[in-house]
C-alpha cells in the first residue's frame, strides 16, 4: 500500500475479501449478517470522511451530519409524503448533497483549516440540536420508527447482499476518482495550499467539490443505514458519530484506500461484541486509538511513514 | 509591454512598504530588481501576484488590468512566481510536484476520471530533465537539498507555461557555482521558451551577469532602472548601498 491509488495487488485483495464477504452473508445467523451489514455502511461513511481528512488534508469534525441528513430526509421523505422507497432514495440524496453545497460553502467561506473545522463542528450541533428538538417534524429523542424495508428486501440476507452492492458500487467509484488527476491536485491541497493557489487553482472551490463529494457518500451510507435499522435516529448524528468517523480513519490508517474500512470493521464489531459485557466499551476504544496511534503510525494499514502516502508517480 | 504598475502603494500600519511604484517591464526581458533589506522588493512581487492587497494603484498584464485578481487567476493568465522561501509539495515524490502543475494547467484539476499517475508523463519528465533533475524523479521534494527545491520549483512554476515569471532570490541559500546554474537556466529558458523574467536578488555578480536592466528599491520607492553597466557606476545606488542619505 506504497500510495494512495488502488493498485493492482489491493484490486486482487478487494475481489478475495468480496468473496470472503459474499460466503459470510450467505452462511451467517441473521444477527451476525447483520452487524456485517453494519459495518459495510460504516465502512463506507468512513471511506467517505477520509476522502477529505486523507487525500485532501482537510479536517472536518462533524461529518455525521451527512450520514443524518441522508437518513433523516429518506425517512422523512417515506413519512410525509408516503412515495415509494426506490423514489425517496435518489431524492434523498439530491437533498443532502445539496445541503451538502450550501453547508460546504459556508463552511468554506473563511479560507482558514481551524475555521473551517469548528464551523463544520457548529452545523453538527445545530443540525443534532434541530433534529432532538422539532419534535413534530423529526420525532425528537425518539427519532423515525417503523420504516419497513421493501418486502424484496425484507429478508436479512438479501439487504445485506443490496448493501453490498452499493458498497462495492461506491468503493469502485471512489477508487477511481482518488486515482484521477483531481486526486492529485488534492494532494497537493493537502502539501500545501498556496503552491497550489499558485499554480491557478481555485482553492475555495476545489475544497467544495472534494467536501460534497463527500458529503455525498456520507448521505449513502445514512440511507443505507436507516433502512437497517428501519428509521432515522438522533444518535446518527452527534458529535460522538462524527468523532467515530475520525477514530476509523485513524485506527485503520487515513493514508491508505482501505484504511478506514478496517478501521470501521474494529470499532463496529468491537463496539458492538464488547458492549455485551462492559458498559464502557468506549473506554476500551480509547486505549485501542491510543495503542494505534501511538504504535502504528498512519493507522494500521499505513506504513507508518507520511512519506508512503504519496506515491512515486511512475 | 508585458507587465505595467501604476503608482502601486502597499503600507502595513504607518509602514510605506511600497511606495508610489510605476514599473514598465518588456516582453522578452531579464529585469532584476534590487535594493537593501526592507526596501519592499518582495512586497511589490506580492502585490503584483494579489499574493498581498495592494492599498492603492493598478497592475496591467498584457493590456489587461490584474488589480484585484484573485491570486489563482492571476495565476492562470500566465504570471508563475516562486517564492523567496521555496512553496513545493513536501510529501510527494518531485514527479508529482510538478505534475501537480500541469493538471493545472491543462484545467485537468476537476478530471475525477481518467488515471492521475499517467497524465502528462513526458511532459513532466521533461520539465525535470530541464532543470537537471532528471535523476530525482521519485525523490520526495521535503528530502530534495536546498539548492535542488530551488530548480524544482522553477520546474514546477515553469510546467505552468507562464509568460512572466516572478523569481524572489532565486540563488539564495545555495552555493555560488549552482547559483550560476540557476540563472544560466533561467536566461536559457528567456531564449527558449519566449518568457519574460523579474528577480530580486542581492548578490551583485548575479545582478549584472544575467539582468537586461535594473530596478533599484529603497524604502518603498522605485529609485532607478536602467543597465547593468549604468548601474554599477552610480552615484546614487553606491549610496543607497553604502547607507548613505540618497535623496
Amino acid at each position: 500500500m506504497a500510495r494512495l491509488p488502488l493498485q493492482k495487488q489491493s484490486i486482487g485483495l478487494a475481489v478475495g475479501a468480496l468473496a470472503a464477504l459474499s460466503v459470510l452473508g450467505l452462511f451467517l445467523p441473521p444477527h451476525w449478517t447483520q452487524l456485517l451489514t453494519r459495518v459495510l455502511i460504516m465502512a463506507l461513511f468512513a471511506t467517505s470522511l477520509n476522502i477529505q481528512v486523507g487525500y485532501a488534508g482537510m479536517l472536518p469534525l462533524g461529518h455525521s451530519m451527512f450520514l443524518g441528513l441522508g437518513a433523516y430526509s429518506f425517512c422523512l421523505l417515506l413519512v410525509k409524503t408516503g412515495m415509494p422507497q426506490i423514489l425517496a432514495f435518489p431524492l434523498a440524496l439530491l437533498i443532502s448533497t445539496a445541503m451538502c453545497v450550501i453547508i460546504g460553502y459556508l463552511c468554506l467561506k473563511s479560507n482558514e483549516p481551524m475555521t473551517f473545522g469548528l464551523l463544520h463542528l457548529a452545523f453538527n450541533i445545530l443540525l443534532s440540536t434541530l433534529i432532538n428538538k422539532w419534535i413534530t417534524f423529526t420525532g425528537g429523542e425518539v427519532g423515525i420508527t417503523g420504516i419497513a424495508r421493501p418486502a424484496m428486501l425484507a429478508d436479512t440476507t438479501y439487504f445485506f447482499f443490496f448493501v453490498l452492492a452499493w458498497f462495492v458500487l461506491c468503493y469502485i467509484v471512489i477508487g477511481i476518482v482518488v486515482s484521477s488527476p483531481f486526486a492529485k491536485a488534492a494532494h497537493g491541497l493537502r502539501e500545501n495550499e498556496e503552491r497550489l493557489r499558485f499554480l491557478g487553482v481555485n482553492i475555495a472551490r476545489f475544497q467544495l467539490v472534494i467536501f460534497t463529494i463527500s458529503g455525498l457518500f456520507a448521505a449513502v451510507a445514512g440511507i443505507l443505514l436507516s433502512m437497517l435499522d428501519k428509521g432515522a435516529f438522533p444518535a446518527y448524528i452527534t458529535l460522538t458519530r462524527s468523532a467515530e468517523a475520525l477514530m476509523m480513519c485513524l485506527i485503520g490508517g487515513m493514508f491508505s484506500f482501505f484504511g478506514p474500512t478496517v478501521g470501521a470493521a474494529i470499532v463496529v464489531v468491537f463496539g458492538t461484541v464488547t458492549s455485551i459485557y462492559i458498559s464502557q466499551w468506549q473506554g476500551l476504544l480509547g486505549i485501542i486509538i491510543l495503542a494505534c496511534v501511538i504504535g502504528f503510525r498512519g493507522g494500521l494499514l499505513g506504513r507508518g511513514r507520511k512519506i508512503g502516502l504519496s506515491g512515486d508517480g511512475s | 509591454m508585458i507587465l505595467r504598475t501604476l503608482n502601486l502603494d502597499k503600507y502595513f500600519g504607518s509602514l510605506h512598504a511600497v511606495d508610489n511604484v510605476s514599473l514598465d517591464i518588456e516582453e522578452g526581458e531579464v529585469r532584476a530588481i534590487i535594493g537593501p533589506n526592507g526596501a519592499g522588493k518582495s512586497t511589490l512581487l506580492d502585490l503584483v501576484s494579489n499574493r498581498t492587497r495592494s492599498s492603492s494603484g493598478r497592475v496591467f498584464f498584457r493590456d489587461s488590468e490584474i488589480t484585484g485578481l484573485a491570486p489563482h487567476k492571476i495565476a492562470s493568465k500566465g504570471i508563475g512566481r516562486c517564492f523567496q522561501v521555496s512553496k513545493l509539495f513536501p510529501g510527494l515524490s518531485a514527479f508529482d510536484n510538478v505534475q501537480i502543475a500541469c493538471i493545472s494547467r491543462s484545467d485537468k484539476t476537476y478530471d475525477m476520471f481518467s488515471s492521475g499517475s499517467e497524465t502528462h508523463r513526458d511532459d513532466v519528465l521533461g520539465h525535470l530533465e530541464s532543470v537537471g533533475l532528471g535523476g530525482m524523479v521519485d525523490d520526495l521534494a521535503g528530502y530534495l537539498s536546498y539548492g535542488d527545491q530551488r530548480r524544482l520549483e522553477i520546474a514546477i512554476t515553469l510546467a505552468m507555461k507562464p509568460a512572466l515569471l516572478l523569481l524572489d532570490e532565486p540563488t539564495a541559500g545555495v552555493s555560488r557555482a549552482e547559483g550560476h546554474d540557476l540563472m544560466r537556466l533561467v536566461k536559457g529558458l528567456v531564449a527558449d521558451q519566449s518568457l519574460t523574467i523579474i528577480f530580486i536578488e542581492h548578490d551583485m555578480d548575479m545582478v549584472f551577469k544575467y539582468a537586461d536592466r535594473v530596478s533599484v528599491m529603497h524604502l518603498g520607492r522605485l529609485m532607478i532602472t536602467d543597465t547593468p553597466e549604468e548601474i554599477k557606476n552610480n552615484d546614487l545606488v553606491r549610496n543607497i548601498y553604502l547607507g548613505d542619505k540618497a535623496t
